[in-house]
C-alpha cells in the first residue's frame, strides 16, 4: 500500500514598495524539516523554499554553523543565479533530513553569500518519486 | 486551500522569524539564527524558523 503524499501548502508573504507599504502579495512553496549532522543534535523545524530551479540545496552559512559543520572544510564549488551571479558554496554531505515521516541522507551547499533556504533538483526532489505543484490550490504534493 | 499568513510579517524583511506551532504567529526575529532561535525557544517549544526573503524585491533564486 503507497504512503498517502505529504501536503504542504504555500506561505503568502506581503510584497512592499522602497517605502515599506504593502503593495501585494506573493505564495511561495515552503516546506518545514528537522535535520541533523552526523547524527548530532536536531535542529528545526526550519523552513526553505522548494526549488525546482535549483540544481542542488543553497542553505545560509548560518546554518552550518548550527549544525556544528565547519563551513569552509566542504568541497569548494561555485554556483550562478540569476544575473549571472556567481556564488561560492561548500557542500557538505552527511546530514540527514526529516520531512514529516520521511527521512533522508542529503548533501547541502552552504554559503556565507546568500541568505535564503532553497531545497534543489540533487538532494531533495530526487529523493521523492513524485513532487506535484498545483498553484490554483497552492499546496505541493510529495510522494514518498 | 490553506493559505498560510503570517502576522507582522512586513517588519521582518531578509530576517530569520521564529513561529510558533500555528506558524502564523512570530515569536522572535532578526538577522542572527543563534538569538533567534534561543529568543524563541524561551517562548514556545520547538519554534518553526524561516528566513524572510527581502520583501521589496522580487525574489527568483
Amino acid at each position: 500500500m503507497a504512503n498517502s503524499p505529504i501536503k504542504i501548502y504555500y506561505e503568502v508573504f506581503p510584497v512592499l514598495n522602497s517605502s515599506g507599504k504593502k503593495i501585494g502579495e506573493v505564495a511561495r512553496p515552503i516546506i518545514y524539516f528537522l535535520l541533523n549532522y552526523k547524527h548530532g543534535k536536531m535542529f528545526g523545524p526550519m523552513g526553505a523554499i522548494i526549488d525546482s530551479g535549483a540544481d542542488y540545496n543553497l542553505f545560509p552559512a548560518d546554518v552550518a554553523d548550527i549544525l556544528g559543520i565547519k563551513l569552509m572544510k566542504g568541497e569548494e564549488k561555485v554556483n550562478e543565479g540569476i544575473g549571472g551571479k556567481r556564488v561560492k558554496t561548500y557542500r557538505h554531505l552527511g546530514i540527514k533530513m526529516f520531512v514529516e515521516g520521511y527521512s533522508f541522507n542529503t548533501s547541502i551547499d552552504f554559503s556565507k553569500e546568500i541568505s535564503v533556504p532553497l531545497l534543489g533538483q540533487q538532494g531533495f526532489f530526487d529523493k521523492f518519486k513524485k513532487i506535484t505543484f498545483s498553484r490554483v490550490d497552492e499546496e505541493v504534493l510529495i510522494e514518498t | 486551500m490553506n493559505k498560510q499568513k503570517i502576522k507582522g510579517l512586513e517588519k521582518y524583511s531578509d530576517k530569520w522569524v521564529a513561529l510558533d506551532k500555528s506558524k502564523t504567529t512570530i515569536v522572535a526575529g532578526g538577522k542572527n539564527l543563534k538569538k533567534v532561535l534561543a529568543d524563541a525557544s524561551k517562548k514556545v517549544d520547538k519554534p518553526f524558523l524561516m528566513r524572510v526573503p527581502p520583501l521589496d524585491v522580487s525574489f527568483s533564486p
